[in-house]
């Protein structure tokens, strides 16, 4: 599978948003630019509904605008926004 | 080349003296509080004795205890683990003078008028102090402390203040300094993130004013976490054993919590 981590930067609705991308997987089967659409499929933020239809772009925006995400490509939509399983990645302090 | 940022030395038996420099870790006039003698250093070598006892046929081992942050996203884990964790931390400090009680009679006498207690959330207390281990070449790579961030699904998260309080069990012979940047985290640093934990040098990069220091056995640190420090390697055959305890309220607010 491959992953890429990143900022988040514009919002675009509840499901897509585009990615600053800062890390790339060495071995990843696709080439991403330093800036990708990003198709959410599943998150592991808490604060965010449980359902992904649920979302809107302000909560979107309230909870992951900036914040360093890890981007697990699933596939490419007919839009060419990568679909992704979007997590938090690492830690920025204990 | 950055000036040194002050840090501020006092003898645990000048604490009332003293009681305002602690507002001056909070806003950034000094980088560090030190409080030296804070613990008695016989207690210190008799907690390194139970601990290595513990421990050394575990060279991995880095951590007893538990880091809020690292469960970020799995709040029920993090209170089962706390839990467990709890009575392990309860027999190395078992018939001594318990460093985090001490901890909070300190902050008692920094704030008389606030009520200290371990963070608790429907019922379930938070983990009360993690206890850090350093090996050879070990180190902690810059970062802050944040959990307003970081933990936003969490309580602790709502207090507008968060201090780090570090209690110096066994000092490194060399190395393992902490090393203190007068830059304040903020979100656009996010582009600085490594993948798994901390940030790259760039984000410090203008920071005009620094400091090293390597505080004694049985000395205490307070620090405002939210600035970015870093631990240098640790080098001798002396591990760098550290007890860790956050402690976050607001300026006005009656509460005082506790929590790792």
């Amino acid at each position: 599978m491959d992953i890429i981590w990143g900022n988040v930067g514009n919002v675009l609705s509840g499901q897509i948003f585009e990615l600053n991308l800062t890390h790339r997987k060495d071995g990843n089967k696709h080439t991403y630019s330093d800036m990708e659409k990003i198709r959410i499929s599943k998150t592991d933020f808490m604060a965010l509904p449980a359902d992904i239809n649920a979302y809107t772009k302000e909560l979107v925006e309230e909870h992951l605008s900036g914040a360093f995400v890890k981007c697990e490509i699933e596939k490419q939509d007919e839009e060419g926004n990568w679909i992704s399983s979007v997590s938090h990645s690492g830690q920025g302090g204990y | 080349m950055p000036e040194i940022w002050p840090s501020v030395s006092i003898d645990y038996t000048k604490i009332q003296q003293n009681k305002k420099k602690l507002n001056e870790i909070v806003d950034g006039k000094f980088s560090a509080l030190i409080i030296e003698n804070f613990y008695d250093v016989n207690l210190c070598n008799a907690i390194i004795q139970r601990i290595n006892s513990n421990t050394k046929n575990l060279d991995g081992m880095t951590k007893i205890g538990v880091s809020l942050v690292s469960y970020a996203n799995r709040k029920t884990e993090y209170f089962i683990q706390s839990k467990i964790v709890r009575k392990t931390l309860r027999d190395i400090f078992f018939d001594i003078e318990d460093p985090r009680k001490k901890i909070h009679q300190l902050l008692g006498k920094f704030f008389p008028n606030k009520e200290i207690s371990v963070a608790a959330e429907k019922g379930k207390k938070y983990a009360c102090g993690i206890i850090r281990l350093h090996g050879l070449d070990d180190s902690a790579s810059l970062h802050r402390d944040n959990v307003s961030y970081e933990a936003k699904n969490f309580n602790v998260s709502k207090f507008p203040i968060q201090l780090s309080t570090v209690l110096y069990i066994q000092q490194s012979e060399e190395g393992g300094e902490l090393v203190l940047y007068k830059k304040l985290w903020e979100k656009s640093d996010e582009r600085y993130r490594n993948i798994e934990f901390g940030y790259r040098h760039e984000v410090v990069a203008n920071s005009a004013q620094c400091v090293k220091i390597k505080p004694n056995q049985g000395d205490l640190v307070i620090i405002n976490p939210n600035y970015y420090h870093e631990i240098l390697s640790v080098k001798g055959s002396k591990r760098r054993i550290t007890l860790g305890l956050f402690l976050a309220f607001s300026k006005y607010g009656k509460k005082i919590v506790t929590w790792s």
